[in-house]
């Protein structure tokens, strides 16, 4: 993102839609190493997310006339990918009588861990939870992990969770509600530790800080 | 609030999930994947203008290639009879093992990445007519299925990589007298691709795979992209091959 040149995300949408060759590109790249992490976390699985996102990404560059402005583009670009992840989840779920593609393997933990922690072995201490973590977060429902990964992981409000998953804001607090309680004898001792030692954490980042206004 | 309470363990839950969440830089592999999807779309767009709507592209006539657009479909040419052979495993990709028809499935691959001229040219596109004529993998219409299509193209590429293509669909290309292999074909491949013709839920599509190397893993991984005949994309999976 660059200071210099703010181009509201909603201004680049418009200028794709009217035929700016360039516009699409700088948007999406402004929000790919997100929408990413959302597909990662999502599907669960490394060439699943691949997948889903360039379905995502020709979606929304053809759909891009079909934005109203109702949400921030945001919000609208993350449905679209969370869309294409729950497509693929429940195909896959249809097929899942015949084996499993050998590309099913866990999704390794975020690299983003590596950049607050000095110390190695509390490196691989993080590494090793977040992999159980991810682990554990595969075992859910599409819909539980999807509002799960928007809310505690992304740190959407549930507001905007509630907007890109198209459900009332009440079924996203029940949904992460239900997957947390369902994640938890799943962790063990994890959440045995973590609750015994409830130290200030910083929140994930939220999406709200994203140029392109304030999300509905 | 303890601990142990039902609350403490959600709250406990959710700093784990926080911890493990944020950004997630995006693979590499992942970004040329887009980035080259994102170069067709705007390279279709261009062809038929940012007001046409995309699914009717195949009323419209391509545009007049260029000589710069021809030099690069003829290197893709050459390199993707390399790079398909060297990038999935131990040749792979090639030769249909059931069939026993040997050969020409090898160079049908290396000849195949080049973009369809056929009908929509419309005549006009006198320096494309020059281009190799695009090869499909074989003259067989391979039935794909949404419902399992990653076992569909796991089943044709077989677990070494090898192809297995069917024996030609008589249900497919009996489909009111359709004929896949006359009439659809890719309008345009992404480098180190090929292609066949396909039926996708019983209509008319195209399968394109394209080799991705991934050494670190040791296997190869397939793209495949199922798109219609107008060149919409309709579906892809990526398969690994050992």
């Amino acid at each position: 993102m660059s200071d210099a040149a703010p181009v509201a995300d909603a201004d680049l949408l418009a200028a794709h839609v009217a035929g700016d060759a360039e516009a699409f590109g700088l948007l999406f790249a402004r929000h790919r190493d997100r929408l990413w992490a959302v597909a990662l976390r999502t599907c669960g699985d490394r060439e699943e997310a691949a997948d889903a996102l360039q379905d995502a990404l020709v979606s929304a560059f053809r759909r891009a006339s079909s934005y109203r402005g109702e949400s921030s583009v945001t919000t609208w670009l993350h449905r679209i990918v969370v869309n294409a992840c729950l497509d693929r989840r429940r195909r896959a779920v249809v097929r899942r009588a015949l084996p499993l593609p050998d590309g099913d393997e866990p999704v390794p933990p975020s690299r983003a861990l590596s950049a607050a922690a000095p110390d190695p072995a509390e490196e691989v201490e993080r590494a090793e939870r977040a992999r159980a973590v991810l682990e554990a977060l595969r075992t859910l429902p599409v819909e539980q992990r999807a509002a799960l990964v928007l809310v505690d992981m992304q740190g959407f409000s549930v507001d905007d969770a509630a907007a890109i998953l198209e459900v009332p804001a009440g079924t996203v607090k029940s949904r992460c509600s239900r997957g947390r309680t369902r994640l938890a004898p799943l962790l063990g001792s994890l959440v045995e530790t973590a609750a015994r030692n409830p130290v200030d954490q910083p929140r994930v980042p939220s999406e709200e800080a994203d140029r392109g206004g304030a999300p509905q | 609030m303890t601990h142990g309470s039902p609350e403490g363990q959600e709250e406990a839950v959710r700093r784990l999930l926080a911890e493990s969440g944020g950004a997630e830089p995006l693979p590499p592999e992942v970004a040329a994947r887009l980035d080259a999807t994102l170069a067709r779309l705007v390279e279709q767009r261009d062809e038929i203008g940012p007001d046409a709507d995309l699914e009717t592209e195949t009323l419209m006539p391509l545009r007049r290639q260029r000589w710069p657009k021809l030099l690069l479909a003829a290197a893709a040419v050459m390199v993707a009879g390399y790079g398909v052979a060297t990038v999935v495993q131990n040749g792979s990709l090639t030769g249909d093992s059931d069939s026993g028809a040997s050969g020409s499935a090898t160079s049908g691959l290396a000849a195949s990445a080049t973009p369809q001229q056929e009908s929509n040219s419309g005549g006009q596109g006198s320096a494309s007519d020059s281009a190799p004529a695009p090869t499909p993998l074989r003259a067989g219409v391979v039935p794909l299925h949404s419902g399992h299509l990653t076992a569909d193209v796991r089943r044709l590429l077989g677990r070494s990589g090898t192809v297995r293509l069917p024996k030609e669909d008589t249900r497919a290309q009996g489909l009111g007298g359709f004929r896949a292999a006359d009439r659809c074909a890719p309008r345009s491949l992404p480098a180190h691709s090929t292609w066949t013709t396909a039926t996708y839920d019983d209509r008319p599509a195209v399968l394109v795979l394209r080799p991705i190397r991934r050494a670190a893993e040791g296997h190869s991984v397939v793209a495949a992209e199922v798109r219609s005949c107008s060149g919409t994309l309709l579906d892809s999976v990526t398969v690994r091959v050992r």
